[in-house]
């Protein structure tokens, strides 16, 4: 008896729910799609879009096509300042455990882009994989472009993912900038936003047209979609994509099935040495010749030369432009030196380190596939 | 409470193994000194060396008698010694329950659901371990076997998920940090272990203990941590340390395929392993509470042992720099080293002088 009436008592909570504080419910919270955080340098504020979907209010039958989502723009002294005066004005507790996207305009840089991404690394119900993308220009530019009936941080967060799977883009996620920005040798990389009007008939879209290169303490660096491919080959995130190359003014173009990127540091001289070795699989997918001949091996062999040499020189090229020139490690070289070679603990935040780096790039490019066509 | 009902040794194990991992889970970054990346995987290892190291009385006291516990050990030779011990392990136990219900309430109170009342949590919890400790060592033996079939799943799944982010660059050279920074982490963590106290105190309720398997289960749990900081290092990096709890971030990355977002069944999978850890703790108390008044009054000592623990963590819980310092302070290592080194070793030596005597 006792046992049904534990039962009884127990089953009976469910009637309860309505119990439950108001705050708790779907329609009373602000669920964050994507968060752009722009500066304002005039009255030294944070400028926060906050984009918040649409939980309820939506009337189907009136057949219009609304957004899914609502912007909201909020300014303070603080991420944690703007965002509450965004629960004052909507009356609505903000839940970020659905935050895909954190946008950081061109005027969040340096220390300023730190302290404003603190306030995501300390808070609980933020998630540590957020995306973390740079803009060019104003992030509220962004993240409050029309994209039909799309929610635009998710439509971002999937070009981010395609483009990293293709190798046209990184991919950072929060954790990884906290990371980096903690190990104060290295810089991170963020991919780079930018509206286009190129791409459909009557509105624009958001592309990512390279990389930017980011630290507490240098200015940030945009690399171009080359750029970011040959410093993905580097960093042996290089999936799969696609690669094209010109051999005796014929244009010749590939997919990338598989990469591996080994990189061996080792003292030359008491310098740091690094021999970058990749090794790309590709399929011909297309030879651009006039005539339809079949393809003959001394063709197979001259177009892996060229692309092996198209790689190698694109990456040459931007260690030689990051590395060398703007004295910025994404490679995470010292990383790297101060691992294996503690010895040279003394001096690894130092410039002059970086130029005394030396390295080697070898790339050797097999192709597995030859499309459809017969072999001479 | 009935002596004939004992449990297996696997039972007995798993329970306590389950019990450590929530120990693991919850551990708070920033509790002992910060020390970088490979340097912390090392302290685990000396963790696991000082875990061995500190079982040999142990398994040495079950030598000689693997069916009395400590207490009834101690009761042959001298009543007042074993009262005395009776009362520091008494303290023992409710100390580290009231550390596990603050772990608890913090990880509720931060992670699950914010800003919400982290008392009602812990008063939640111990309700329902009260009413698991009520029903006996053996059904909290019967149910940690089935609990650490999703408990093994719920880390195989966050430890093998994550090869994709897992980057050796975010090793660092190995002894960056002191040696006797690194050593003495791995002692703190290795104090965590209050569970080997209890194999003493618990042997009577279980068949047949030797010592391998108290040596099992150090290995077993050794090479969970190891796994832990490895994982930890090589996916997070330095950025663990900046979370409260950075086994329940690693967690949160965790997903395969289409599966993801699990980390909130993988959180209420924890939350059964504090369930049993709060349980065995009060067990504990109540079982020495009736040695020490002689009287089997269970439901009011297992009442006593809750308000203790609970009236004990609501300061604690409301004031974490205070919480930390006492998890910083020679507290944890000192109860750690007298319930598992001295007091087996003392009792093993008065029980040989007696012996002497004797003959």
């Amino acid at each position: 008896m006792k046992k049904v009436i534990l039962a009884v008592i127990l089953t009976s909570l469910i009637f309860l729910t309505s119990c439950i504080p108001q705050n708790t419910e779907i329609r009373y919270r602000l669920v964050i799609e994507g968060i752009g955080i722009d500066y304002d340098t005039e009255n030294d504020l944070y400028e926060l879009t906050v984009q918040v979907l649409e939980t309820g209010n939506s009337d189907p039958e009136q057949g219009k096509s609304s957004s899914p989502v609502t912007n909201y723009t909020v300014k303070g002294k603080t991420i944690a300042e703007a965002i509450s005066s965004l629960c004052e004005n909507t009356g609505k507790y903000p839940l970020y455990s659905q935050n895909r996207m954190i946008i950081l305009g061109s005027t969040v840089t340096g220390e300023r882009m730190i302290k404003a991404l603190n306030f995501f690394v300390r808070e609980y119900t933020s998630r540590p994989d957020v995306f973390i993308a740079a803009a060019e220009g104003k992030a509220s530019d962004i993240l409050t472009t029309e994209v039909g009936s799309e929610v635009p941080a998710k439509l971002i967060e999937s070009e981010i993912e395609l483009c990293h799977d293709n190798s046209l883009s990184v991919n950072t996620e929060l954790y990884n900038t906290v990371n980096l920005t903690l190990e104060s040798t290295s810089c991170f990389t963020l991919p780079l936003l930018e509206i286009t009007e190129d791409r459909i008939p009557d509105g624009k879209t958001i592309k990512i047209t390279g990389t930017r290169a980011c630290s507490k303490r240098t200015d940030p660096l945009n690399l171009s979609a080359e750029e970011t491919q040959a410093y993905l080959f580097i960093m042996n995130e290089v999936k799969t994509g696609s690669l094209s190359t010109d051999i005796n003014s014929t244009t010749v173009g590939f997919d990338i099935i598989e990469s591996k990127t080994k990189t061996t540091l080792s003292i030359e001289n008491e310098t740091p040495f690094f021999l970058i070795e990749v090794n790309c699989k590709v399929d011909v997918i297309e030879f651009g010749a006039d005539s339809f001949d079949s393809f003959s091996q001394n063709d197979l062999k001259q177009t892996e030369t060229a692309a092996a040499e198209q790689i190698a020189k694109r990456m040459a090229g931007v260690l030689d432009r990051v590395l060398k020139k703007e004295k910025c490690d994404i490679f995470r070289f010292r990383t790297r030196i101060a691992q294996k070679y503690p010895e040279f603990n003394d001096k690894i935040n130092s410039d002059d380190l970086l130029s005394s780096i030396d390295y080697k790039v070898r790339v050797t490019v097999d192709a597995g596939r030859i499309g459809q066509m017969t072999m001479r | 409470m009935e002596l004939n009902k004992k449990i297996t040794p696997f039972q007995f194990f798993t329970l306590l193994f389950l019990s450590r991992v929530f120990a693991m889970v919850t551990y708070i970054a920033g509790i002992n000194k910060e020390l970088s990346t490979t340097d912390e995987v090392i302290a685990s290892a000396f963790t696991g060396l000082f875990l061995f190291l500190s079982a040999v009385p142990v398994v040495l006291f079950l030598k000689r008698d693997n069916e009395s516990g400590i207490i009834k050990r101690a009761s042959c030779l001298s009543e007042s010694f074993s009262k005395i011990i009776c009362v520091f392990y008494l303290i023992e136990a409710l100390y580290f329950g009231t550390i596990t219900a603050v772990r608890f309430g913090i990880f509720t109170g931060s992670v699950m659901f914010p800003d919400t009342n982290m008392g009602f949590f812990i008063f939640i919890m111990l309700a329902a371990s009260s009413y698991i400790a009520l029903k006996g060592i053996e059904s909290a033996g019967r149910s940690s076997v089935i609990i650490l079939i999703p408990v093994l799943f719920a880390l195989i799944f966050v430890f093998t998920t994550q090869s994709d982010d897992f980057d050796l660059l975010n090793f660092t050279h190995p002894f960056t940090d002191k040696l006797t920074d690194i050593i003495s982490s791995g002692f703190y963590s290795a104090s965590r272990t209050g569970e080997l106290a209890f194999i003493i105190l618990l042997t009577p309720y279980v068949k047949k203990l030797k010592g391998r398997h108290i040596y099992l289960w150090i290995s077993a749990v050794t090479i969970l941590i190891l796994i832990t900081e490895i994982v930890l290092a090589g996916v997070l990096g330095r950025f663990g340390g900046t979370q409260l709890f950075s086994m329940y971030s690693l967690s949160v990355l965790a997903e395969a395929g289409f599966i993801e977002r699990l980390d909130a069944i993988i959180t209420c999978i924890w939350l059964l392993c504090a369930a049993l850890k709060i349980a065995v703790i009060i067990f504990v108390s109540e079982m020495l509470f009736s040695s020490l008044f002689g009287k089997q009054k269970r439901l009011l000592f297992t009442a006593i042992s809750c308000a203790v623990i609970f009236f004990g963590s609501i300061p604690l819980i409301n004031n974490i720099s205070g919480f930390i310092s006492l998890i910083r302070s020679p507290v944890h290592p000192i109860l750690f080293i007298t319930g598992v080194c001295v007091i087996p070793s003392v009792t093993m030596l008065y029980e040989r002088i007696k012996r002497r005597k004797k003959e």
